[in-house]
């Protein structure tokens, strides 16, 4: 993992301001606004008194003054919450057919959780990290400052792609587990039947800030291999016996193309950013264009 | 087809390795994907479980397979038989018989054998001279040797399917002539039965047509039982190599009597009996039902024999031993009369006149003209000659006397001598037909033997068609339709309509070709004559070889005379087999470069 992160990388990572979110929140305080309203310095506006509601927030000399009760409402000051889910089922650790190398996905992906970690805290926002499979494997809670990078590095490190995938119950286990929401990055392929939409709906319907990262092979987007193979799927193990000709790739490209525009035009209606990166792309641009379309730079 | 190699077929062994080697082949290489379902999906659309996928699936062993073989068989050199015509004088000699009617994928032999012949004169060299004959029965020449093209084209169009039976000797003793007399003719002899004895050289041997399944009539006969009805026997018989099973009907006029099924086997032939009532009509048809490749022999036709009615007159006082001997031919009329003339038979005693007036007579005294002497009291012992006339007559022995020397006309057959002296002879002169006894019957042992009546119902059978007319009431084409009479005759047939005259006693039909009831018309009666074709060399459609040629010492002839040979295709099967082999390298290659997908991110 060390050698993921070069030091000239982290430099440049330094030089980025990372936002948590535009509407961030956190069960505890923290520097950064949030549109809730609580306790802090910066008053907001007044608001007629209900009963029940604290006495030490009405303004009393609004009472003097105009005989009527009011109550002083200031806006309250959280942290900012990142969470960061990596899927690290064995499709992370595939690709297409005649992939060369195995683990590239993986690899590219949690370099991406790594660096989003890394700008989060620096920038005193909590951080979670999360590693879902057919549930929530492991889950770190949220951290704040760099000294925790460390352990949020080695928790990365110690992943393994295997395992099927079931994000749904992923997402409902973490849901269990964080407290309030947040902003989520989902960092997975989605190549599973539906592109993972039902288990983005839940953290949507949770009030999360979704980002969701889809990392991808060369092979899986273009595969290579041709003639007669046996495909078998990684994390089913069932096997189909085919014969690759440009009218089979034609038909796959189709079905991928399909699930990611399906997956895309979710994100769309929900307003969340979508981003697709390639396992062999150059990571700063990646994750420059990561950072900026998920708002995380300002 | 023929092949020239055929021990080369063995390399088609090959085929099943190379179907074992692509079955080893097909041991996929195992890939691991991450989106299965992705790939079950792709599947899906794009129908890889369809035949036509399967089919591309084994495109490339499908194209290996076609040209194994293709090369597999042009090693073996097949081969077929071509005739090409390239001498200056051609003779084309086409069978016109009526198994050349055979009907086989849709086309006669006959039109087989008219486009083999055609393709001969568009191959002939230009100025050869193209004769244009036809055999059946008989040969004719339908075009003398000619240089016009067009004209030889003409006659073989011409040509049509006679239902008569072939005979081979016709067309080969023309193909003879024709060799014999022309030292440059090269003859064709194009029709489905093959020369017997091996052909010469100069002649080309050309079968048109195969074997063919065919099932036909092989005798349809009736006789006249003592009741008046008539038995009557139908045979058939199953020419093919399949068990058949056919219909048969008979009507009698027109009116279906007896309907059965016959069943036959490969080869086998059944005969079936029926007995018809006696009142109705004469004529029968015989008729199997369904269709095969030869129609001619599904039909046949018997006239039913009717009782003999002749009349025989005595002229003169007349003899009780000769009346007798007359009255004893069954169905035989004798009257008297005085008239020299009139149809039938005439017994004169005592004078004729002369000449003889037409038709047949019994002369118990010679004509004056004919006497050379008077009567010898000498008595004598027949010698009988060998004569039809004669047949079963016991004349040997027998004594005579008063035998009158005579003096015969050139042209009489003797048939019996007394002595030195003709004793009975048969005279004819014109249109009149007279026995002759020149001896006294009262003073001679013939009316003390059954020899007189024999002698004369000989006479009226043979002279007069045992009264049954003037026709026989079955015939076969191509045989001369023979009517005896003395009167003008109408003769109708299937497609004919003739009249004839008569001619020395007798009208002549020469060529009857078609099958079928002919209506021969004399004064106000009629006689149908039933036509058919009845014959097994015809019916048989098998083929049958030809009798091998001969070598012949001598120089090998030139290419010139060159007329006919194999012709091989074996370069097109190689060229077929290596486009297969380029087909199935260029399947190949497209395969393991399949186009190059464009870097489309999703």
């Amino acid at each position: 993992m060390g050698s993921l992160l070069e030091p000239e990388f982290l430099a440049w990572l330094e030089r980025l301001r990372v936002l948590a979110g535009r509407t961030p929140t956190s069960s505890g305080p923290g520097e950064n606004r949030s549109p809730a309203r609580g306790r802090s310095a910066e008053f907001s506006e007044h608001r007629d008194y209900r009963p029940g509601d604290d006495f030490r927030h009405i303004d009393w000399r609004a009472w003097g003054r105009l005989d009527r009760l009011f109550l002083k409402v200031f806006v309250e000051e959280r942290d900012r919450t990142l969470s960061i889910l990596l899927d690290s089922s064995a499709s992370m650790g595939a690709g297409g057919p005649g992939a060369p190398e195995e683990g590239a996905k993986f690899d590219q992906a949690r370099r991406l959780a790594a660096a989003l970690a890394w700008v989060g805290l620096g920038d005193l926002n909590r951080v979670g990290l999360g590693l879902v499979r057919d549930h929530l494997v492991q889950w770190h809670s949220p951290v704040r400052g760099r000294p925790h990078a460390l352990e949020l590095f080695r928790l990365l490190e110690s992943a393994r792609p295997e395992g099927r995938t079931d994000l749904t119950t992923a997402f409902r286990q973490y849901a269990a587990r964080s407290k309030s929401p947040g902003r989520v990055v989902v960092i997975s392929d989605f190549l599973q039947p539906g592109a993972g939409i039902e288990a983005l709906r839940l953290l949507r319907y949770r009030g999360e800030e979704l980002l969701v990262v889809q990392v991808l092979h060369p092979t899986e987007l273009a595969p290579q291999a041709v003639g007669d193979l046996r495909l078998v799927d990684v994390e089913t193990g069932s096997a189909r016996e085919v014969t690759l000709d440009a009218r089979l790739l034609e038909a796959y490209r189709k079905s991928l193309q399909n699930l990611c525009d399906e997956l895309s035009a979710w994100c769309h209606t929900q307003r969340c950013s979508r981003i697709l990166v390639r396992s062999d792309a150059d990571l700063q641009p990646a994750l420059l264009q990561l950072l900026r379309r998920g708002g995380l730079v300002r | 087809m023929s092949l020239l190699e055929p021990t080369a077929l063995a390399w088609l062994g090959i085929l099943p390795v190379l179907v074992l080697l692509w079955r080893t082949r097909l041991r996929r290489t195992p890939a691991r994907v991450s989106a299965g379902f992705l790939w079950e999906r792709a599947c899906r659309e794009a129908r890889v479980d369809s035949f036509s996928k399967r089919l591309q699936a084994n495109l490339l062993l499908f194209l290996q397979l076609l040209a194994a073989l293709a090369l597999g068989l042009a090693l073996a050199r097949p081969s077929l038989p071509v005739v090409s015509g390239s001498a200056a004088e051609m003779a084309l000699l086409i069978d016109t018989s009526a198994s050349m009617g055979a009907r086989q994928d849709g086309s006669t032999r006959l039109e087989v054998a008219r486009g083999q012949a055609r393709r001969l004169i568009r191959e002939a060299p230009s100025g050869a001279q193209i004769l244009v004959a036809s055999c059946d029965r008989s040969a004719r020449v339908l075009l003398p040797f000619t240089r016009d093209r067009s004209a030889a084209l003409r006659a073989l169009e011409d040509l049509e399917v006679r239902e008569v039976a072939a005979d081979g000797q016709a067309g080969w003793a023309l193909a003879a002539s024709l060799l014999a007399s022309r030292p440059e003719v090269e003859v064709f002899l194009m029709g489905d039965q093959p020369p017997q004895t091996p052909p010469p050289s100069r002649l080309t041997w050309i079968e048109c047509g195969g074997t063919a399944a065919n099932v036909g009539l092989v005798a349809l006969r009736a006789a006249r039982d003592h009741d008046g009805t008539f038995p009557l026997v139908v045979g058939v018989r199953n020419y093919g190599p399949r068990p058949e099973q056919r219909e048969l009907e008979l009507r009698r006029g027109g009116v279906l009597l007896a309907a059965r099924r016959v069943g036959l086997p490969a080869g086998g032939r059944q005969t079936l009996r029926f007995r018809l009532p006696a009142s109705g009509s004469d004529l029968v048809e015989a008729r199997l039902l369904g269709s095969d490749a030869l129609a001619v022999d599904d039909r046949a036709w018997t006239v039913l024999p009717r009782r003999a009615t002749l009349r025989a007159r005595v002229v003169g006082p007349g003899n009780l031993f000769a009346e007798r001997a007359l009255a004893a031919i069954p169905g035989l009329v004798l009257t008297r009369s005085e008239h020299p003339a009139g149809e039938g038979l005439a017994m004169w005693q005592g004078e004729v006149p002369w000449p003889l007036p037409p038709g047949v007579h019994i002369l118990l005294h010679p004509p004056a003209a004919w006497r050379r002497g008077e009567r010898l009291d000498q008595a004598f012992t027949l010698q009988p000659e060998r004569a039809p006339l004669l047949n079963e007559v016991p004349l040997a022995d027998l004594g005579v006397a008063g035998v009158t020397p005579l003096n015969l006309p050139p042209g009489s057959e003797i048939l019996a001598r007394a002595g030195p002296h003709p004793a009975l002879a048969l005279v004819r002169q014109g249109p009149a037909t007279a026995l002759v006894l020149a001896f006294d019957l009262y003073r001679s042992d013939l009316p003390l033997s059954p020899a007189l009546p024999l002698l004369f119902a000989n006479l009226v059978e043979s002279e007069l068609g045992g009264g049954r007319g003037p026709v026989d009431p079955e015939s076969v084409p191509g045989q001369p339709l023979e009517i005896r009479t003395m009167e003008p005759v109408w003769v109708q047939g299937p497609d004919t309509s003739v009249r004839l005259a008569s001619e020395a006693g007798r009208a002549i039909l020469p060529d009857p070709d078609r099958t079928g009831v002919y209506q021969v018309r004399v004064g106000e009666k009629a006689w149908p004559v039933a036509m058919n074709m009845l014959d097994p060399r015809e019916s048989d459609l098998a083929t049958r070889r030809p009798a091998p040629r001969r070598a012949r010492p001598g120089p090998a002839p030139t290419s010139s005379s060159q007329r006919s040979g194999v012709a091989e295709f074996w370069p097109w099967l190689a060229g077929a087999g290596l486009l297969a082999l380029l087909a199935e390298w260029l399947v190949d290659q497209r395969r393991r470069r399949p186009e190059r997908p464009q870097d489309r991110t999703p």
